[in-house]
């Protein structure tokens, strides 16, 4: 025991002094998280407002009726001098999009031929071309309603006066948008997370590939020599791993909560997800690193695992959706156990909700640490 | 010819471990295809709880499920759908009530529940949200203006607003910026395949660092330097090298991308000029790092941090259009904003070389200062 804690201190100090292990526990997942941040989640539900232009072709009394329909949308409409200028400024990307108001828009609510409204998008803007789509079909509605309401009037009601009706217009259908009063896991938390157990996989690298480093450079060797169980040596290596792995979560876990206000949740039962997650992130470390010959390819193999799982697991992309073969691979990373752990504790759901996120990340552990111990052993051989 | 022989030192070395074709060519080449199918002509979805099947709720949730771009799934309760919403299975989730259509068709006004994740998607399904809401709404409503002025019963206005000849006053047309129909469908795997490609072809070209740094510690460059070679041609060999497994991988990705998912990659001297360039630096920026680290297990990190936070920054995870206007301007610090533009302009507006000649040129100017940067480096590393 006391040659365990010997040999994992001596690695903990090696660690510290190169700064390597700083970089990938701490730095690396901050400097992520606050990117992710910024561009992924920097625009929550409501956040973003769209710039569309505006060409008034029409100059009638229809294009104050459109900029009322667009009241409740995210959007900001700028008037713009014409259709050629307006497509300019789309294609610079200026404008998200620009609506094309015709001619005779006013006309039609007197009977006059029907029009059509030009939509200009961006190939590579298809939000700001669909938002803008959204608002003229929601105006092309506003128009059939009042023909049809005319029509069925007959002639004693002209469509003029059935415009000027104003909120007596609004669809009999309301929409509540309670987006924002959900206790959904914000995006921040979700990412700091995200990146906080991607990264885990790295941090853990330190503890049991460093193994390939003493055979390299011959300190194992000495350390076989001397009157050292093999299991003592093994188990260090592994401990410096949890070790590596539980500081980089906690600290992880406490600065995003205090500087880029993440909400985590229950105390108690982040602790035991961080717990779980770092003996599954040392167990299938240490069976790609028994895999290995040289520490190269060990980090090399490592790498591409952790990317791997990382993004199958739902650390970059929202995989959930997809559905298929995908989200049943999705299931077999570690990750997403522990971020859908997380996202149940954070909506509330009771303590026992983790129990089943736990035990898969333990039977994950368990599984590949066994592998690891059978595999360890043609490693440290003398 | 002598960097020719370090090239294919540099190869050999590389490929000699068989694991190393799987690690860096095929396994990113997977995941991306894997990306492919689960994403690949994938539209957002969203959860609709109908607690009563009515004519009028399932015309609203058809009309939804009709729009470009969206999906709409069924879900027996709220808090399946709440779970779903949470999880991300679904972007977001609506709530029909149990008396939506009884309300609806005795004129009286109802309130639907909506919730959306807090992502990119969210404006765009809740504009499309109302403008069907309002394409339902047009007969319901009119049917009430004739309710109120004739006095007649609800119920008869709305029969004579069906009974009434509807034809559409004003019809919408998409037009693309660049002139022409605006493109619909296409899907999202033609735009993931090609910021993926950035990703990927950067991540492992500055994982080449570590590499470099091996060919320190082994000796393999004091070697070299020994044999009557200059130093410039072997800097130029090692960068050579790294080059060429770069373009290896993005060969791959895009031949097997077109040949399994027939993503259309545009002008092949665009796309091609943009990739070369690319990855040169991407190769630059792993040598400067695999000169400027000491050891492995710096370079390791520093490489991987570089590559991550810049492929997040540059557009190369989530597509620059939804990011806000002051973070676009941003991302056009690192080569992966110029290179997603020109992917842009070459694959969905089909553009041709001559249209992205600007961003071809920024990343050989990206390329020069590093590649100048990182040889001057390098030559005092390997020298002193």
């Amino acid at each position: 025991m006391r040659a365990t804690l010997l040999i994992t201190a001596k690695d903990l100090r090696q660690r510290l002094r190169d700064r390597s292990a700083f970089l990938v526990a701490f730095v690396a997942p901050l400097a992520l998280a606050f990117a992710m941040g910024v561009t992924i989640s920097g625009f929550s539900a409501g956040g973003a407002t769209y710039q569309i232009g505006v060409v008034n072709l029409d100059r009638g009394q229809a294009a104050t009726a459109f900029f009322s329909t667009a009241e409740q949308a995210p959007v900001q409409l700028n008037t713009e001098k014409n259709a050629a200028s307006a497509r300019k400024r789309v294609k610079d990307g200026k404008l998200d999009a620009a609506i094309v108001l015709p001619r005779g828009l006013s006309a039609t609510f007197l009977g006059g031929p029907a029009v059509q409204i030009d939509v200009i998008g961006d190939r590579n803007n298809q939000v700001g071309a669909l938002v803008a789509r959204a608002l003229s079909d929601s105006y092309a509605s506003y128009a059939r309603t009042i023909q049809l309401a005319a029509r069925a009037l007959g002639n004693a009601t002209s469509s003029l006066q059935i415009a000027q009706k104003g909120s007596s217009l609004r669809s009999p259908v309301a929409v509540s948008d309670t987006s924002t009063t959900r206790k959904n896991l914000d995006p921040k938390t979700y990412y700091a997370a995200a990146m906080a157990v991607f990264f885990l996989f790295f941090a853990v690298q330190f503890g049991i590939s460093s193994l390939l480093d003493e055979r390299r450079d011959g300190t194992l060797a000495r350390m076989l020599a001397a009157p050292i169980p093999r299991r003592a040596i093994v188990g260090a290596k592994a401990l410096t791993s949890v070790v590596i792995g539980l500081t980089s979560m906690v600290v992880l876990a406490l600065t995003t909560h205090y500087a880029l206000g993440a909400h985590w949740g229950n105390p108690l039962g982040i602790g035991v997800l961080i717990v779980c997650a770092v003996l599954a992130a040392t167990g299938v470390t240490a069976f790609v690193t028994t895999l290995a010959k040289t520490q190269e390819q060990a980090n090399a193999w490592l790498s591409m695992v952790s990317i791997i799982l990382g993004m199958l697991g739902g650390s970059f992309f929202p995989v959930a959706q997809a559905g298929g073969v995908v989200s049943v691979l999705s299931k077999m990373t570690p990750h997403a156990w522990f971020l859908s752990g997380l996202q149940d504790l954070s909506s509330g759901e009771p303590l026992s909700s983790i129990v089943e996120p736990s035990i898969v990340l333990l039977a994950i552990a368990a599984a590949c640490g066994a592998l690891a111990l059978v595999r360890v052993r043609k490693l440290i051989e003398p | 010819m002598k960097v020719l022989a370090i090239v294919k030192t540099e190869l050999t070395r590389t490929f000699r471990w068989r694991a190393n074709i799987f690690f860096l060519l095929i396994m990113p080449m997977g995941l991306i295809l894997l990306l492919g199918v689960a994403f690949g002509n994938s539209a957002t979805r969203i959860g609709v709880v109908e607690k009563e099947k009515g004519q009028l709720a399932s015309q609203l949730v058809a009309t939804l499920g009709n729009q470009p771009g969206l999906d709409t799934k069924s879900y027996d309760n709220l808090g399946s759908l709440e779970r779903a919403v949470e999880r991300g299975y679904v972007s977001a989730g609506l709530v029909l009530g149990s008396n939506y259509d009884q309300r609806l068709q005795a004129g009286k006004a109802v309130t639907i529940r909506y919730f959306a994740r807090p992502d990119s998607t969210a404006p765009q399904i809740r504009v499309a949200l109302e403008s069907s809401v309002a394409a339902q709404g047009s007969a319901l409503v009119a049917a009430r203006i004739v309710h109120s002025e004739q006095g007649r019963s609800f119920k008869s206005a709305l029969r004579r607003v069906n009974a009434v000849k509807a034809t559409a006053p004003v019809g919408v047309s998409l037009l693309a910026a660049g002139g022409g129909k605006y493109p619909t469908g296409g899907g999202q795997f033609q735009q993931s395949a090609s910021t993926q490609l950035l990703l990927f072809a950067f991540l492992s070209a500055l994982n080449g660092a570590v590499w470099l740094i091996e060919t320190r510690r082994l000796g393999v460059a004091r070697r070299m330097l020994s044999t009557p070679s200059s130093s410039r041609e072997i800097m130029l060999g090692i960068v050579l090298g790294r080059w060429v497994i770069t373009l290896l991988q993005a060969a791959m990705i895009v031949f097997f991308s077109w040949l399994i998912f027939s993503v259309h990659w545009g002008d092949p001297f665009g796309t091609g000029a943009i990739i070369l360039v690319f990855s040169l630096v991407a190769v630059g920026a792993g040598v400067l790092i695999g000169s400027l680290c000491s050891s492995a297990q710096q370079a390791g990190p520093i490489a991987m941090i570089v590559g991550l936070v810049f492929a997040a920054i540059g557009g190369s995870m989530e597509p620059l259009q939804y990011f806000p206007a002051t973070m676009r301007k941003i991302a056009h610090i690192t080569p992966h904003a110029w290179a997603n533009d020109a992917f842009g302009t070459l694959l969905s507006n089909g553009g041709n070389l001559a249209n992205v000649w600007l961003d071809v040129v920024v990343l050989g100017a990206y390329a020069a200062v590093l590649l100048t940067l990182a040889t001057w480096r390098l030559r005092r590393v390997l020298t002193t």
